[in-house]
């Protein structure tokens, strides 16, 4: 559902958002503030990202505006793919920056009369995301590694927030996933044998215990700011769920989400490094074929969305973007890895 | 034979490379990522159309009794052999869609992608 309903906006983004942004922040925050330095970090028609400086007087502060789709009403029965609101989102950030987490410091949450639609602004913090950057680039050998050790502290203590305290996630076990991923594949006109292949491996082996946790589900290279200390803050809250925590060190390991590095732990760093430390940080012994699973169900995920993003026809009937087309033909990369994780090969 | 000059995928790979080489560089942001994308897509697609020149088949028919017979459970996860058939279906897919994903063939080579 697009942000842009106000044709004003439509026909002048920059100064439309400028001057809602500004009548937002003197409103909620101090009366006297000024925007400056406004820039759009993200395109498309959803999730919007803007930064801009804050001012007021000598003191400026950088800072981030996330505009927010309202999650799609979903038709039909069964489980749901989760996605926080603007509000919810928020509430998640505060929560896990309580539980010394690095995430997004939330100043306000945006409402009705500020005119953005859902949302929220947030203190801008200073990195990159780019995934090939973070990999390769030279400035950031030295946090690369140190970056497995973080990502294991940070999953634990994501994993340690009490569920109680976030009633608004979705609580999903891993017959549920299948389940939605399921039906969502099988609302396209599809004949794969190696789709097929994976959904009914992933339904042989759905584990039937887990430890119910806080999921951040979308944890990995490309959703982390990185300086040259390595992991800064943790983005894209906004698919949580509550589930097996396990399944958050399966996505990290995706060879996808690598882009091109060579270590198995989110491309910047090895395997063991990432478990060793999630296992410190958590107290607990790490069900290392469990990991395996998820990663393995986490490609299945993937090349459903490749199906879904390959498929998506806009109002004409043409594919809805050049780039969501694009990504159909990477369906082959996850099921290849799903292969190379489930079978060994013999050939 | 076809009577029509030059072939197809030359024609796509003549779109491509005017894309790479002499407009993408003129480009900024939104536009330059976009036009990269579209690169991509017209070597998938010539490199589709050289395939289907070269090597016409029934894999995709093949494909689809395969998949049916997976869905519906006729043929059993551990049917010997199946994993390697799986394989080359995703050999010849990757083949067109991206040839870097899988390394050389021979495991003693180095330069062979680690084991998982």
């Amino acid at each position: 559902m697009p942000i842009i309903e106000d044709t004003a906006e439509a026909a002048a983004p920059q100064q439309a958002v400028h001057t809602a942004l500004t009548r937002a922040m003197r409103r909620h925050l101090d009366p006297d503030a000024q925007i400056t330095e406004l820039d759009r970090l993200t395109g498309g028609a959803t999730k919007q990202t803007w930064a801009f400086t804050l001012t007021n007087g000598a003191h400026a502060q950088r800072m981030i505006l996330q505009r927010c789709p309202e999650p799609a009403r979903q038709a039909g029965d069964g489980p749901r793919v989760p996605r926080l609101s603007a509000a919810e989102d928020a509430a998640l950030m505060r929560l896990a920056r309580a539980h010394g987490v690095p995430a997004p410091e939330v100043c306000l949450v945006l409402d009705d009369a500020d005119g953005l639609g859902p949302g929220y602004v947030t203190q801008h913090v200073t990195g990159i995301t780019l995934g090939r950057a973070v990999v390769r680039d030279a400035a950031y050998a030295r946090a690369r590694e140190r970056m497995a050790t973080q990502a294991g502290e940070i999953l634990a203590a994501i994993h340690a927030m009490p569920p109680q305290a976030a009633p608004f996630l979705d609580g999903l076990s891993p017959a549920d996933e299948l389940r939605l991923y399921t039906r969502l594949l099988r609302a396209h006109a599809v004949q794969h044998p190696v789709l097929e292949y994976a959904v009914r491996w992933i339904e042989a082996h759905l584990p039937g215990q887990w430890q119910d946790s806080i999921v951040h589900a979308d944890f990995r290279t490309g959703n982390l700011i990185v300086d040259e200390q390595g992991i800064r803050c943790v983005l894209d809250w906004e698919i949580a769920r509550r589930g097996d925590p396990l399944q958050d060190l399966g996505v990290l390991c995706m060879r996808t989400w690598r882009f091109g590095g060579a270590g198995h732990a989110g491309g910047f760093g090895s395997r063991e490094d990432l478990y060793a430390s999630y296992e410190r940080a958590s107290g607990r012994g790490l069900d290392v074929d469990r990991v395996r699973f998820w990663e393995a169900f986490a490609n299945l995920k993937w090349a459903i969305n490749c199906v879904r993003r390959g498929l998506a026809q806009g109002p004409d009937g043409r594919a809805a973007s050049l780039e969501l087309a694009a990504i159909g033909r990477r369906l082959g990369e996850p099921l290849w890895d799903f292969l190379d994780i489930v079978t060994p090969e013999t050939a | 034979m076809s009577i029509a000059i030059p072939s197809a995928d030359v024609l796509i790979t003549a779109v491509a490379d005017y894309l790479e080489r002499e407009l993408a560089p003129t480009l900024t942001g939104y536009h330059r990522f976009q036009a990269r994308i579209a690169v991509n897509v017209l070597k998938t697609v010539a490199r589709e159309w050289r395939l289907d020149a070269t090597q016409p088949g029934t894999e995709g028919d093949a494909a689809h009794v395969l998949a049916e017979q997976l869905r519906d459970g006729s043929l059993a996860l551990d049917t010997p052999g199946l994993a390697d058939t799986l394989r080359d279906v995703l050999r010849r897919q990757l083949a067109v869609d991206n040839p870097t994903w899988i390394g050389p063939v021979t495991p003693a080579s180095p330069a062979t992608p680690q084991p998982r």
